[in-house]
């Protein structure tokens, strides 16, 4: 009882200062009379590859054209890439969210394979979903253990997919979506371990055997499959299916609209299609319907590329 | 003078072209060869060229495919495509995770499909990744309806197979790659070549303006891959590995496909390599044109010398038309092939006739021309265009426009005939001879006059100097006649005494049978006075001598009427022409009769007659000769001698010899002997024509009459007389000489 009235009374305190903080102005009038549109990234997967491009990179390029200002990488960490946005450093608690202090606001928008969490939704203001994403078990390819078989019920392959890690090291990354604290691990009887490095060195991490298996979301797994064939194998789902989106100011009414009409011109204009295609060719196979309301501007499926099963 | 020289130079002169001419000939004619086989050559290296070419194209292709092959191969061993039998080995599903393996190797196929292109079209056709057991896991493209995949897989497992699968995809060469995962088939990848573009390109590469077509079969068969099915090659060609063949207005050139079981043909249009024309027809062409100049050379040539001829022509012409001026003859030109006849003015103004008023053909001559000599000069033109005779010349009547007739002497000579030597031109004149032809009438009816004439004279001689003979003969002949006629004579004195005699028996009998009716006598005495009759008047010598009085009578008649008749047969007025089919021994009988008398007395006349067959001759003349031959002999024998007469047949001929033992006739005079006028008799005695008339009348039998004599012993005539009357009837023509 204690906890819940002195959280409460942070989140009172927070409430009463913060507007001030934050309303110092960094909405869509500002961003234009700055000219500079900050995006806030760090290399991760093919949203953000590291040298200058990337699925997230480009949008965000195209959308500071769009406005008409300049754009401006800001890098980032995982665990500071709220507080960069929003000023406010923020703690996770379940679906909740603990404001642990404050911080310098460094950029306007957020887009970085950024999954949408309960208690990502309590800090920032999400746009339309951009992405869709899954938890996955990985493991290397000489482990023992053996892939579910799927059951038609993703739940039920969670469950299987859990009884796999039982007394096993599993690896992941606090503050994202591979956070493990996310997934429940200890109670599947399995050990933590937060890697510190970055998104992108999780798969090699386990292909070194610092974990047993390893917490991948599927446009990663993707990007690890193919950069490591035949050395990682799917073990099963850890997750529901998850989405990604780009995330805003929650007092950035302003941008975050300009954003959601950007991207809708892009689905319609058949850019987004075609960024998508370009960076996680593979996503089509697995999320389908996610993307049937983009336009195929290059008329893929007209050509001839026909995917079996 | 002048015109000489002019000759020897155009002589000269023809005989420079004609060699020039020849050279030139010659010249052209090498060139003409030359360029045949020079042709020919190049064909040749024409066929060698195109079956390299085909060969490099072929190579080219085969290269192709092992790149395309090698393509699959790595393909097959690429890493996310075993990545993806990886991965399901490891037991990864579809929905976690293999899907995306999946899908990396579809990319991979698909950048095969899509990074290999040759002319902006796709190599690969179809990409298609089969696993192990038939599931089709990828596809880049849907197979056509047909043949079941999976025993298409089936039957092409193991190795690398490169081939024909025309139940799936007939215009397309497959290639199926084993993709093996740890030792093990696990799948197979097959991929579809289209060889179109590749065809299209080797063409369009070589020669886009040539229209040529190249196509790859299956090694010994027939069937096409490409988009050119609505071509066949020759069969003969299907099972060579390596050909260039000819084959109508196409090239067709093929050389197998070096690592596949293809053959590669090229077919190219004749006319695109060696021209439109045959070496041959090139041959002809070039000699026609060659033909053609050279024509033009001579005919150009020809025309200067024709140029320079012509004065000489002229001159000639000239000189021909003088000519004829002179002779008055008309001209005539005749063109045999069309039957057109030139007729000079001269010709024409001989009948009468104007410029015009006679057509230009053959027909209006021959209608000229009197019909009784019509079919005589068509022989003599025969005669000269069959070659029997050089040149043409006959005599005939033609019409005049008047109406009357003129004769005209033609003469001509076929100036031109064609290869089988037919008269192409004949050319010659007609003479006005109607003048000499009056005159030639007039000379024959005074000749025919004259022959008659002699004739008469002839006849005369002969029946004079038969009279002659006759004559001579006439005293002989009349005793011959009067002996018999006395004894005749004195015999029917005899039977006259007999008859009175018989006479009185008959009275006697008469009388005495009345008395012996009325029985005033007796029967004995009857016979009393009867057969004193009978004493009286000898009647038994009557009855006896009066038959051999009759019988010696009637020969002595006969004997008469024998030489009266020889002799009348003998002085027979003979005609000329009266040939009968004669008893040869018969009239020799007749002329010993009429002779007779002169013989008796002097010689034996012995005959030997040979059996003879009917003799087609002259009786009467032939009897004069005889006759003539048989006295000469007996006045010759100065006694007694003998005269032989034979007659028999030789080698067609009668032959009658009269030979006598007589003192024979001296040598000197023996080749006179039948010359007119010669006689060795007194004057007076004969007229020297006997044995010249002889002689004149065998020949005129067309027989000889030969003397072979011996002074001393004797004469002998030989005559021979034709036994066939064709012969003998000849001699109407002698004798009217």
């Amino acid at each position: 009882m204690k906890i819940v009235v002195r959280n409460l009374f942070v989140l009172t305190v927070f409430a009463l200062v913060l507007p001030q903080t934050v309303s110092a102005g960094e909405d869509l009038p500002q961003v234009k009379e700055r000219g500079s549109l900050r995006h806030l990234g760090i290399p991760y997967a093919n949203f953000n590859t590291g040298a200058g491009d990337g699925l997230s990179v480009e949008l965000v390029k195209l959308f500071a054209e769009q406005l008409g200002v300049k754009y401006e990488y800001v890098p980032t960490q995982w665990s500071d890439i709220i507080a960069d946005l929003t000023g406010k450093k923020v703690k996770p608690k379940g679906a909740e969210i603990e404001i642990t202090g404050t911080a310098e606001i460094k950029g306007d928008i957020i887009a970085n394979g950024f999954t949408v969490l309960p208690w990502r939704e309590k800090a920032v203001s999400f746009s339309t979903k951009t992405f869709p994403t899954q938890v996955w078990l990985v493991a290397s390819s000489d482990s023992k253990l053996n892939p579910i078989v799927p059951t038609g019920d993703v739940s039920k392959d969670i469950e299987e997919t859990r009884k796999l890690i039982k007394g096993l090291t599993v690896l992941g990354k606090a503050a994202t979506c591979l956070d493990p604290a996310l997934y429940d691990i200890a109670k599947a009887g399995a050990t933590e371990k937060c890697f510190d490095g970055g998104l992108n060195d999780l798969a090699p991490a386990l292909l070194k055997g610092e974990a047993d298996v390893l917490l991948l979301d599927v446009p990663d797994c993707l990007v690890a499959l193919r950069k490591w064939p035949g050395k990682i194998k799917v073990l099963g789902p850890m997750s529901e299916q998850q989405h990604m989106a780009a995330a805003f100011r929650q007092d950035a009414p302003e941008l975050r609209q300009a954003f959601e009409e950007f991207l809708a011109k892009c689905k319609q204009d058949g850019t987004y299609l075609r960024l998508i295609r370009k960076y996680y060719p593979d996503v089509f196979i697995y999320y389908p319907e996610f993307f049937r309301d983009c336009k195929d501007a290059d008329n893929i499926e007209e050509k001839g590329l026909k995917k079996a099963g | 003078m002048k015109h000489d020289s002019g000759k020897d130079k155009w002589q000269s002169y023809e005989v420079a072209l004609t060699v020039a001419n020849l050279l030139l000939l010659g010249y052209v004619i090498h060139l003409l060869v030359a360029n045949y086989f020079s042709q020919r050559d190049i064909r040749k290296a024409a066929e060698i060229r195109i079956a390299k070419e085909t060969e490099r194209q072929a190579d080219a292709i085969g290269s192709f495919l092992a790149e395309r092959r090698h393509d699959i191969e790595v393909l097959a061993y690429d890493q996310e495509i075993l990545a993806y039998f990886e991965n399901k080995s490891m037991g990864m599903s579809l929905k976690y995770g293999l899907r995306a393996t999946l899908e990396q190797a579809r990319e991979r196929f698909g950048q095969i499909l899509y990074d290999r292109s040759l002319g902006g079209r796709r190599m690969f056709s179809s990409l298609m990744l089969v696993e192990d057991g038939g599931e089709v896991l990828i596809e880049n493209d849907e197979l056509p309806t047909g043949r079941q995949l999976e025993n298409f897989v089936a039957e092409r497992e193991g190795g690398v197979h490169l081939g024909w699968d025309p139940e799936n995809r007939g215009d397309f060469a497959y290639i199926t790659v084993p993709v093996i995962f740890k030792g093990k088939t696990v799948g197979r990848i097959m991929a579809w070549v289209d060889l179109a573009p590749l065809l299209e390109n080797t063409v369009k590469k070589e020669d886009a303006s040539h229209s040529r077509w190249v196509d790859i079969f299956k090694c010994g068969n027939t069937l096409p891959a490409g988009n050119y099915r609505e071509h066949s090659i020759p069969g003969d060609i299907a099972g060579q590995e390596s050909v260039v063949k000819v084959n109508g207005e196409r090239i067709f050139s093929k050389a197998h496909i070096v690592g596949t079981p293809f053959d590669f043909v090229m077919v190219t249009p004749k006319k695109e390599i060696f021209g439109n024309a045959s070496p041959l027809q090139q041959l002809i062409g070039v000699g026609a044109v060659a033909a053609i100049f050279l024509f033009a050379m001579i005919g150009l040539l020809r025309h200067f010398e024709y140029k320079s001829m012509s004065l000489a022509v002229q001159e000639s012409e000239e000189r021909l038309s003088l000519a004829l001026e002179a002779t008055n003859d008309g001209v005539w030109d005749w063109n045999y092939q069309t039957g057109a006849v030139y007729y000079s003015p001269r010709w024409l103004e001989m009948l009468g006739y104007g410029i015009g008023e006679v057509e230009n053909n053959i027909s209006a001559w021959e209608n000229l021309v009197h019909p009784d000599d019509l079919p005589h000069v068509r022989k003599m033109l025969e005669d000269h265009f069959s070659g029997i005779s050089e040149t043409y010349e006959s005599e005939f009547r033609c019409r005049t426009k008047p109406g009357g007739w003129k004769w005209i002497l033609a003469r001509g000579r076929s100036i031109s005939r064609d290869h089988k030597g037919a008269p192409l031109r004949i050319v010659g004149t007609h003479t006005d001879i109607t003048s000499r032809k009056e005159v030639e009438t007039l000379l024959e009816e005074a000749n025919r006059d004259l022959e008659n004439r002699v004739k008469d004279r002839t006849s005369m001689l002969l029946q004079s100097e038969k009279m002659a003979s006759i004559g001579q003969l006439a005293a002989g002949i009349a005793h011959e006649i009067n002996n018999p006629a006395g004894f005749v004579s004195g015999n029917l004195e005899t039977l006259k005494q007999y008859s009175e005699g018989l006479m009185e028996l008959a009275a006697v009998n008469d009388r005495l049978t009345e008395e012996l009716a009325a029985g005033t006598v007796t029967q004995g005495k009857f016979r009393e006075e009867i057969e004193a009759v009978k004493q009286r008047i000898n009647f038994d010598f009557i009855e006896e001598d009066i038959s051999d009085l009759l019988a010696e009578s009637l020969d002595g008649m006969k004997r008469i009427a024998r030489i009266v008749t020889d002799l009348k047969d003998f002085s027979h007025i003979d005609k000329e022409d009266s040939v009968s089919e004669c008893d040869l021994n018969e009239l020799i009988d007749k002329a010993i009769n009429v002779a007779w008398n002169e013989l008796k007395y002097k010689c034996v006349v012995e005959r030997e007659y040979g059996s003879l067959p009917p003799v087609p001759l002259n009786g009467g003349q032939i009897s004069q000769v005889i006759l003539n031959i048989l006295v000469n002999s007996a006045q010759a024998i100065e006694k007694q001698g003998v005269i032989k007469i034979a007659t028999s047949t030789a080698a067609g001929m009668a032959l009658v010899e009269i030979a006598d033992n007589g003192p024979g006739i001296p040598e000197e005079i023996r080749t006179k002997i039948f010359d007119p006028f010669f006689t060795t008799k007194p004057v007076g005695k004969g007229t020297g024509l006997g044995l010249h008339i002889c002689q004149k009348i065998v020949n005129s039998h067309n027989g000889t009459i030969v003397l072979d004599s011996t002074e001393g012993e004797g004469a002998r005539f030989s005559i021979k007389l034709p036994l066939q009357r064709a012969k003998a009837e000849g001699r109407k023509g002698d004798e009217a000489e």
